[in-house]
């Protein structure tokens, strides 16, 4: 609190009499002012996704609860917050201007280019890592598929309802809400129903693990692969801006629920069972799960603690909507404090589950254990909803991540056959069943921490340019910027040295042995050479990116020495 | 006894009014739909005003009856069918209006 105000006051000069773009250029569509306590809570819907769930999943299970609460607690209150909240206020000084036109501005276009082409890998990686924790989920808790079912029909009737029978949105909402849950009450309450089995394609593979390279998981990844056509390429109203909206009704009752859960363990009587602290220095390359303490952990843990995407959401989208410039500290700052709560239930849902975690089926057991103590549900029916919940929370946003891509490759590549939609769709579907189906998702997970926390870097790094272009202090976000840049290249270069190390062994990666086993050797060494290939390109246009901004920042400081 | 009275008054400050739930609520559930309604029924907007005023543009639309009727109607709102057309607009706006992470 102290921290913040001071940075509010001292650095920005927050002044609730300066007019904000929100006011400056209403529109009514994208520029219009709304009470602070609205774009709280949009925010927040905005930057709590699966990002804040899976990573501390990961990072218990790779070094234990204890470091993965530090780096929440430290982070997010440390620079977490300061980036969300500074980039707000940069876009408001800029006219509610997004980080790649700001960044053109003080920078000039190779700078947004190369930011772009980032974007489009992040995507890429991230849509991987997401197919691959749906797919785990939708195979390993079983019934989790028809409530899935219910949610998306349901999106697509609610889209009708509203935008071409103009049901009242209320009525529609009531009738969503019932359809959604009346969905996971009948999975649970029909054991009958839960279908299709564990590894239902390959029965000689048991029901305990999903393993990339097996039919199962080939099934479940084209019928992802085609829903997630259908929404990238239809009209938004019809069906992926209903869906957005019915999926996450049960998605917010469904983060409360835990939030509140975790803070009543000392009335429920859970305790931690998983170990404090483990593993903090593994330097051997062939352990592919986990690596050094630093900077593993650190790109491991992303949102929740800092997140790179929130400077965009935070530039591009509320600052247009900000009506005092004072709103800044509890809508930026207040939502990314509210997302490290997310992260810390997060820890306490795998933390108090014994024996092996590390996947997103285990959040959504360690939640239904946590939430069944408080309101006294059946564990299972909980554990099913909350797969439930982490799927559709999953399937959004990579519809989402889809639709985004294909815009984003009409943008760089407009004169080519890869602008075009469809092209665009089908190439980036394509490399996500390649990854998904071939590889190990915790490492590409390291993958997207590490674009995800560069790209928080540099965001941080650019409010530095900015600030020293303002001639107002710098120190409160460089050292944060220049800390995120180095360790996310470092964790770029490890993991990229682990496929490396994996690809001259010519040895399949952990859970690689099946594709090896069905496919060939081959088949795996394209795919780890892909991923050293995508690491290593990732971490030199990181370390260009940093230069230009750090040069940039320098000659805006010189610039400052001279006027004085 | 002021001092009471002021620790009174500060925690109750801290209690978030019935209001400020509502809009919370509102926030975390529904914004996102109201501001693409809203986005998508101007995307019409301006094409019906594309329509009208695009002879003037040198479109050749060839309703300028109908356009000349209409005229009055939509003449108010003129100036921000302009603004919003020469806005200058980014790929990374459109990154940041979703939940991409």
């Amino acid at each position: 609190m102290i921290y913040s105000k001071y940075v509010d006051k001292k650095i920005w000069a927050t002044d609730p009499n300066r007019p904000t773009p929100a006011k400056l250029y209403t529109d009514g569509v994208e520029y219009f002012p709304v009470s602070r306590y609205v774009l709280y809570g949009y925010q927040f819907k905005s930057v709590a996704a699966l990002g804040p769930i899976v990573g501390p999943i990961v990072a218990t299970a790779f070094y234990g609860w204890l470091p993965a609460l530090i780096w929440l607690i430290v982070g997010n209150f440390f620079i977490g917050w300061v980036q969300d909240y500074s980039a707000m206020m940069m876009s408001v000084r800029n006219e509610g201007r997004s980080m790649g036109p700001i960044a053109y501005n003080l920078m000039g276009d190779r700078v947004r280019k190369i930011l772009l082409v980032y974007i489009m890998i992040y995507l890429i990686i991230i849509t991987a890592v997401f197919a691959w924790v749906i797919v785990d989920t939708l195979n390993r808790i079983v019934g989790t598929f028809i409530p899935v079912i219910f949610i998306l029909f349901m999106g697509a009737i609610f889209g009708h309802l509203v935008f071409r029978l103009k049901v009242d949105i209320l009525i529609a909402t009531i009738i969503a809400i019932i359809v959604v849950f009346a969905g996971i009450i009948l999975v649970a309450t029909f054991p009958q129903i839960q279908v299709p089995p564990v590894n239902f394609l390959d029965p000689k593979l048991g029901t305990t693990t999903t393993w990339p390279g097996s039919l199962t998981v080939l099934f479940w990844l084209f019928l992802l692969a085609i829903i997630y056509y259908i929404a990238a390429s239809t009209p938004m109203p019809r069906f992926l801006l209903p869906t957005i909206f019915v999926g996450f009704l049960p998605t917010i009752i469904a983060l409360i629920l835990v939030i509140i859960a975790a803070l009543f363990t000392p009335l429920t009587g859970l305790s931690m069972a998983q170990a404090a602290v483990k593993n903090l220095w593994i330097t051997d390359p062939s352990v592919f799960q986990s690596g050094p303490i630093w900077p593993i952990l650190f790109v491991t843990i992303a949102c929740g603690a800092i997140s790179g995407w929130h400077s965009l959401i935070s530039s591009g989208l509320s600052s247009k909507q900000l009506e005092y410039e004072t709103d800044a500290r509890p809508v930026g700052g207040g939502a990314m404090i509210t997302e490290g709560i997310v992260g810390l239930s997060s820890v306490a849902a795998v933390a108090i589950l014994a024996g092996s975690i590390g996947a997103a089926t285990n959040y959504a057991q360690g939640a239904g254990k946590l939430t069944s103590a408080l309101i006294g549900i059946s564990s299972t029916g909980m554990t099913l909803f909350y797969s439930v919940f982490i799927v559709v929370m999953g399937l959004i946003t990579s519809m989402l991540f889809v639709r985004v891509w294909r815009n984003v490759a009409a943008e760089l590549f407009e004169k080519s056959i890869f602008g075009n939609k469809h092209v665009a769709i089908i190439v980036m579907l394509i490399v996500m069943i390649f990854l998904a189906f071939t590889g190990s998702w915790t490492n590409l997970w390291i993958y997207f921490g590490g674009t995800n926390q560069l790209l928080a870097g540099l965001a941080l790094l650019l409010v530095a340019v900015y600030l020293a272009s303002q001639k107002r202090p710098t120190a409160y976000v460089f050292i944060p910027g220049i800390f995120m840049a180095i360790t996310t290249v470092a964790a770029l270069v490890w993991e990229t040295y682990v496929y490396a190390n994996f690809l001259f062994a010519n040895k399949p990666l952990g859970p690689q042995t099946n594709v090896a086993k069905v496919f060939g050797q081959t088949a795996v060494q394209i795919s780890n050479g892909f991923s050293a290939v995508l690491g290593a390109v990732l971490a030199v246009l990181g370390v260009i990116m940093t230069t230009y901004l750090i040069l940039g920042y320098f000659r805006y400081r010189r610039e400052k020495a001279k006027s004085a | 006894m002021s001092s009471k009275k002021e620790a009174r008054k500060r925690l109750s400050s801290l209690i978030p009014s019935k209001q400020a739930i509502k809009d919370f609520i509102f926030g975390l559930s529904t914004f996102e739909l109201y501001k693409e309604t809203i986005k998508i029924s101007k995307a019409y907007e301006n094409l019906m005003y594309f329509l009208i005023v695009g002879e003037f543009l040198g479109i050749p639309f060839l309703a300028n009856y109908y356009t000349l009727r209409l005229l009055p109607y939509f003449i108010g709102g003129l100036d921000l069918f302009k603004k919003n057309m020469v806005r200058e607009r980014d790929i990374f706006e459109e990154l940041a209006e979703y939940d991409l992470h």
